[in-house]
């Protein structure tokens, strides 16, 4: 596991001996998360560098479905943002969930810690030529984010009350049972959707609690750092007032508080990039560089290439499946429309969030200094930016705090979506669901980075297992839910709604 | 033939303003288009939870808005020997006034002069107020 140990030896700032319950509980659920992690990384040797199985699997999945669809993320990109500024929407319909909703929604859920904290470990773990490969993965990973949207759509389940569920469970079961092949589709379909409360509870909670704790005790001076389990308990306090309490106004301010957020962290790191400025074109020049010919990285090129595709894949979360379940909603005739509209999500998440990321570190240079590369993770990150903007690490802690949040309340519907899914839509089972969510929220808080960071990226990545292989037998499916609806674009055949 | 859109809301402003409208359409033997606007905007940020249910949202919403507001001013129409239509909508009140007047080719706008709270007016200025200044036809406020 030489990723995940060196992932472990980077982040080993958040390790400092936690004593008391905090370290209870790592000694106890510690172990458990290791195990996990070695099962789901298993590495193969290819050219003499270990290479975690999972990651090819993911980025021959985005490649297969890039040439697959014939670079619809190139050509149909145009017609993506037309899609999400209404300029097909009927005037009949307005009231529906719209496009852009559907897209803010799942964004809201991807855009996180991963664009903050992941790139920086990233860069930390792979130089700046892992910027280039992240960029790369997100470029791919568009067209598989179109497959499974697409299918989310077309096999979505509307109940009698008009409500919808969606997402990869549904398009196993349903999609693989018209192939012929039931038994198939239900199989795969209850692995997805048992990784998903995994993944939920993983990636999508403790993760995030975890990131965000330790930045709050980062910027406290330490001073909190015995107290972990208290910020975890308020965390999980607000989660559980969501989820359980079902207060739709704190995750209504949340959703309204993270594309502001998302604005000012740009901008802020524009501001950077523009203080910086001469720096922009040596920035360029060693991502590039470093991408194809890196130095003092373990595993070289090959190395740097998997810590690239394996942030960016748990950064826009492509192929997992999860973003088909939020996309699913969308109010259309046509499943390839939210197609199209999904493929900005990566675009958004990888390509511009994390690219920002990126600059931001490279160009300031604080990942060459031992000291501050030794943070990994956000704190790197907030070096970074701590170089040109002194006081923006309290404005970095408000807004890791609110991603995480968003993030964690975007999951633990995705969660129960599953649990849903596995027990018949069982209030009772969802409402277990929801504690359990809790009690991770609160776990994440107190364990050391090293065993969440695996746990959560096994259980994301676990996810895409089931969820590849049903991509790729109901490819032809997508391909002709795709083409179908571009060709009677093209011909004129669906037309722009006249705007007054 | 001409045609009236008459606005209605809630307030006691909207049912002078359906008086009014109605008046006049009787005078000038004129349609009436009854329209009720149901705030809402495909830009505003939701979460996965109101996504999931609202299609059954937006259909009690029209039906909230119809069997409380559309059919009582429909009745009203009636008695009077208007001929009326009634449309509940999702939308911007202006912008789904202004483009149900250019689509039904209307002649006249007639609303009811709302209570918005005075800051709001500031920051946007008021519905009427707006709806002036973006209708394609004459527009009529009733205090």
């Amino acid at each position: 596991m030489s990723t995940m140990t060196g992932m472990t030896a980077v982040l080993a700032r958040a390790e400092e001996e936690p004593s008391g319950i905090d370290a209870a509980v790592n000694e106890t659920v510690g172990p458990i998360a290791d195990r996990v992690t070695n099962i789901v990384f298993y590495e193969l040797t290819l050219f003499g560098v270990a290479v975690p199985v999972i990651v090819v699997w993911l980025i021959t999945g985005a490649v297969f479905f890039t040439f697959y669809l014939g670079f619809k993320n190139i050509v149909g990109f145009r017609h993506a943002i037309d899609l999400v500024r209404g300029k097909y929407s009927k005037p009949e319909d307005a009231g529906e969930v719209s496009h852009f909703q559907a897209l803010t929604t799942a964004v809201s859920g991807t855009v996180g810690l991963g664009n903050i904290a992941g790139v920086a470990v990233a860069i930390s773990l792979g130089g700046p030529g892992a910027t280039f490969w992240m960029i790369t993965a997100g470029f791919f990973g568009m067209s598989l984010k179109m497959a499974e949207c697409t299918l989310g759509v077309k096999y979505r389940k509307e109940r009698a009350d008009g409500s919808v569920s969606g997402g990869p469970m549904y398009y196993l079961r349903d999609g693989i049972a018209k192939l012929g092949k039931p038994g198939l589709g239900k199989v795969l379909a209850v692995i997805f959707a048992v990784c998903c409360i995994g993944g939920s509870l993983g990636g999508g909670n403790m993760f995030q609690s975890n990131q965000a704790t330790a930045l709050i005790v980062e910027v406290t001076g330490g001073a909190l750092d015995n107290f972990r389990w208290a910020i975890g308990l308020v965390f999980a306090a607000f989660v559980g007032l969501v989820i359980i309490g079902g207060i739709k106004s704190i995750a209504r301010v949340t959703d309204k508080v993270v594309p502001f957020m998302a604005a000012i962290y740009v901008t802020a790191c524009i501001i950077v990039i523009v203080a910086n400025i001469s720096f922009v074109p040596a920035a360029f020049g060693e991502i590039v560089s470093g991408a194809f010919s890196p130095e003092g990285i373990t595993g070289g090129f090959v190395g740097v290439l998997i810590v690239g595709f394996q942030r960016a894949a748990f950064s826009n979360e492509a192929g997992v499946g999860s973003a088909s379940i939020a996309h699913s909603a969308v109010r259309t005739k046509e499943p390839a429309t939210e197609g199209f509209v999904a493929l900005l999500e990566p675009f958004i998440d990888t390509i511009v969030i994390c690219t920002m990321t990126a600059l931001v570190i490279v160009m300031t240079g604080v990942w060459q200094d031992q000291t501050a590369a030794a943070l990994g993770g956000v704190a790197l990150t907030t070096a970074a930016f701590q170089t040109v903007l002194p006081w923006f690490q309290y404005v970095l802690v408000v807004a890791v705090v609110l991603f995480a949040f968003s993030t964690m309340i975007a999951w633990s519907y995705y969660g129960m979506k599953a649990t849903g899914y596995l027990f018949g839509d069982s209030t009772k089972a969802e409402n277990i669901f929801k504690a359990v969510f809790c009690v991770f929220t609160l776990i994440g808080a107190m364990l050391s980075l090293g065993p969440v960071i695996g746990f959560s990226d096994s259980m994301i990545f676990l996810m895409s297992v089931p969820n590849l292989i049903g991509l790729y037998l109901l490819a032809r499916v997508v391909k002709r839910e795709v083409n179908g609806y571009w060709a009677r674009v093209k011909s004129g055949e669906i037309e722009m709604v006249e705007k007054t | 033939m001409t045609s009236i859109l008459i606005g209605i809301d809630s307030s006691s402003a909207s049912s002078r303003a359906v008086a009014l409208g109605l008046r006049m359409a009787v005078a000038t033997h004129a349609e009436v288009l009854i329209v009720h606007a149901i705030p809402w905007s495909p830009y505003s940020f939701t979460t996965a939870e109101d996504n999931e249910v609202r299609a059954s949202e937006r259909k009690a919403e029209i039906e909230a808005a119809t069997t409380q507001l559309l059919r009582p001013t429909l009745e009203l129409a009636k008695k009077a020997g208007v001929d009326a239509e009634g449309i509940a909508r999702h939308g911007h009140p202006v912008e789904l006034l202004v483009d149900l007047a250019a689509e039904r080719g209307v002649d006249h706008i007639i609303v009811g002069r709302t209570g918005e709270n005075k800051m709001k007016q500031v920051i946007y200025g008021s519905i009427p107020g707006r709806l002036i200044l973006n209708a394609p036809v004459a527009v009529t406020v009733v205090p």
